[in-house]
C-alpha cells in the first residue's frame, strides 16, 4: 500500500494527540510519561515520513508541503532534547503547538503539497537551517515575554528563567546562522556576504551576546537594561524573519526567492 | 570617572578616530592588504598581542583589552555598525569604522581566549570552542577579505572562454579555459525547474559537473559555481577564497560550542562586579 498525502491527516492527528499527552504529562511533572508519549508521537509521525519517502522513491524535500513535514518533526525532536536536558515543563506544549501549526498547514492548504521548491532551496541544509531557526525564535520569544513581564512587574525574578531560555535560544540561533553560512558557501561561494538578511542575523545574534555577557558580568545590576535587551533581541528576530523584506535596501537580497 | 567610564571613553575615541579616517580618506584600502601583506600583518598582530599578553605591558592596555566593559562596548559597537548597514543596505565592510570595530573585537577575543585557556576556567572546552571558533570564523573573513575574489563567466557551447568580470565590472582573464559541453534542466510535472546541471569542459580536457548547491573544486582555493543560464550559455561564478579553511574550521568549532552551550546551559555566576 502506498502512503500519500491523503493518509497524512490520520498520522498527524495521532502524532499531535501523543505530543499533547506528553505536554500534559510534563506539566504534571510526570517526566517518564512525557518522554514516552512524545517519543511515540515522533515514531508515528516519522513512520508517515518514511512510508511517504518510500512511495516517492526520493526524499520528501521537493515541495513546500514536504519541507513542512520536516519542520514539524524536528521542532518536536528539538523540544524533546531540551526537555530531556533541562526539564522545562512548558517546552513540550510549546513545540506541540508549533508542530501542530505546521501539520495543520499541510492539511488545510493542500495546494502547498505541489508547490515546488526552486533549485536554490534544494539542499540538505534547508530543513535543519529553517527548523533550528524557528525553534530558537520560539524560545527567544518566550524570553521576550519574560522580559516584558519583568519590566511591567518591576521585578528581577524573571531574569534567571530568561537566562536559561536565552542560552538555549542563542545556541539554536547560532546553529541556524552557521548552518546558513555553510549552505551559503555551497550555494554562493562565501560563508558570509553581508547580505541584508545576514546583517540582521548578525544584529540579532550580537544583541543576545550582549545580554549573555551583561548577565555574566553581574547578575544583579542593570536588570532593566537586560530586559530591554530581550525586547531589542526579539525586535531583531522579527526584522530578520520578515521585517527585512519590507526594507527597500533588501530588494536585491540573495535571500529573496520569489 | 571610574575605570568603566574611562574604558568606554577610550573605545568611543577609537571609533571616532575611525570615523574621522572615513571622512578624510574614504574607503579603507582593503586591496592593499592582499597576500602576502595580510599574512605578515596577521602574524605581526598575533605576535604583538602575545608579547603584550605575556609581559602584561603596557598594563593599562592589557586591562583595557581584558575588561568586561570592553566586551560590552565592542559588541554594542558591532551591533551598531551592523544596524547602520542593515538600514542603508550598502556593503560597508570596507568602511574604516567597520574595520576598526572588527579589528578591536578580534584583538579582544584573542586576549580573552588566552586568559580563559590559561586560567583553566570552568566549562573550558565550551569557552575555547566558542571564542576560538569565533576568532577563526571572523578573523578568516576579516584577514582573508583582500584575497577573496569572485568573477562571473558566460560559458558558451560554441567556443571556450577565459574572460571573466568581477563585481565592479572589471574584465579579467582566468587561468583556465572553460567551455559548456551540456546543459540540462530537470523539471517537475508542472514544468517548473527542479534542478539545473551544466557539464563544463576545462582546458579542452577535464570535465566538471556543476549544479546549484554543488560547486566544483578547481583547486585548493578556487571553486566554480553554477549561477544561472540562458538557452545559449550558462553563468559560472569563479570564486577564489584561500582563507576558506580557516573560516570553515571556525564555523564548525563555533557550532560545537553552540551545542555545548545548549547542553551545559547557564554558566557559573558571580556576584556584583565579578566575572564568570
Amino acid at each position: 500500500m502506498m502512503v500519500t498525502w491523503d493518509d497524512f491527516v490520520w498520522f498527524a492527528a495521532a502524532a499531535v494527540a501523543l505530543w499533547a499527552a506528553g505536554a500534559v504529562a510534563a506539566f504534571r511533572r510526570r517526566g517518564g510519561w512525557a518522554m514516552a508519549a512524545t517519543v511515540a508521537g515522533i515514531c508515528v509521525y516519522a513512520a508517515f515520513v518514511a512510508a511517504f519517502w518510500a512511495g516517492l522513491q526520493s526524499p520528501p524535500l521537493r515541495t513546500a508541503g514536504e519541507t513542512r513535514l520536516w519542520y514539524a518533526l524536528f521542532v518536536v525532536v528539538a523540544g524533546l532534547a531540551t526537555y530531556v536536558r533541562w526539564r522545562y515543563r512548558w517546552i513540550l506544549l510549546f513545540t506541540t503547538v508549533m508542530a501542530a501549526v505546521f501539520a495543520a498547514m499541510n492539511i488545510l492548504k493542500p495546494e502547498i503539497h505541489d508547490q515546488t521548491l526552486m533549485p536554490a532551496l534544494q539542499s540538505a541544509w534547508f530543513v535543519p537551517h529553517v527548523t533550528v531557526y524557528m525553534f530558537s525564535y520560539g524560545v527567544l520569544g518566550c524570553a521576550f515575554l519574560l522580559g516584558v513581564a519583568g519590566m511591567v512587574a518591576r521585578s528581577t525574578d524573571y531574569l534567571d528563567t530568561a537566562d536559561s531560555m536565552v542560552y538555549v535560544g542563542t545556541a539554536f540561533l547560532t546553529l541556524g546562522m552557521l548552518s546558513g553560512a555553510l549552505w551559503a558557501k555551497e550555494a554562493w561561494g562565501d560563508y558570509w556576504s553581508w547580505d541584508p538578511k545576514e546583517t540582521w542575523a548578525a544584529v540579532t545574534w550580537g544583541i543576545y551576546l550582549i545580554y549573555i555577557h551583561l548577565r555574566l558580568r553581574s547578575r544583579d545590576s542593570h536588570p532593566r537594561l537586560a530586559a530591554l535587551l530581550l525586547v531589542a533581541g526579539f525586535a531583531g528576530l522579527q526584522m530578520c524573519w520578515y521585517g527585512v523584506g519590507l526594507l527597500p535596501s533588501a530588494q536585491d537580497s540573495l535571500h529573496v526567492y520569489s | 570617572m571610574g575605570k568603566s567610564g574611562i574604558y568606554m571613553m577610550v573605545w568611543i575615541a577609537y571609533i571616532a578616530a575611525a570615523c574621522l579616517c572615513q571622512a578624510l580618506f574614504g574607503r579603507f584600502p582593503v586591496d592593499a592588504f592582499a597576500f602576502p601583506v595580510n599574512v605578515a600583518v596577521t602574524l605581526l598582530w598575533a605576535v604583538c598581542s602575545w608579547v603584550v599578553w605575556r609581559e602584561r605591558k603596557p598594563a593599562w592596555l592589557v586591562a583595557l583589552l581584558l575588561s568586561p566593559q570592553t566586551t560590552l562596548v565592542l559588541l554594542a559597537a558591532f551591533v551598531a555598525v551592523c544596524l547602520v548597514q542593515g538600514f542603508c543596505g550598502d556593503r560597508l565592510s570596507s568602511a574604516w569604522w567597520f574595520v576598526a570595530v572588527v579589528a578591536a573585537l578580534l584583538t579582544h577575543l584573542l586576549f580573552v581566549t588566552l586568559r580563559g585557556v590559561r586560567r583553566g576556567r570552568s566549562r573550558l572546552v565550551r569557552f575555547a570552542l566558542i571564542h576560538l571558533g569565533l576568532l577563526l570564523a571572523l578573523g578568516g573573513g576579516f584577514w582573508g577579505a583582500p584575497d577573496t575574489h569572485q568573477w562571473r563567466m558566460a560559458v558558451r557551447e560554441d567556443e571556450p572562454t577565459r574572460e571573466a568580470v568581477d563585481g565592479e565590472g572589471r574584465m579579467a582573464y582566468m587561468g583556465h579555459e572553460l567551455r559548456l559541453e551540456r546543459f540540462s534542466t530537470e523539471t517537475y510535472p508542472d514544468g517548473t525547474p527542479k534542478s539545473h546541471v551544466a557539464e563544463i569542459e576545462i582546458d579542452g580536457g577535464g570535465k566538471a559537473t556543476l549544479a546549484v548547491n554543488h560547486p566544483y573544486a578547481l583547486s585548493w582555493r578556487d571553486d566554480l559555481y553554477l549561477m544561472g543560464s540562458t538557452p545559449h550559455y550558462c553563468i559560472v561564478a569563479w570564486v577564489s577564497q584561500p582563507w576558506k579553511y580557516v573560516q570553515c574550521a571556525g564555523v564548525w568549532m563555533l557550532m560545537a560550542g553552540a551545542v555545548l552551550l545548549f547542553v551545559q546551559g547557564v554558566g557559573r555566576k558571580t556576584t556584583k562586579g565579578g566575572q564568570a
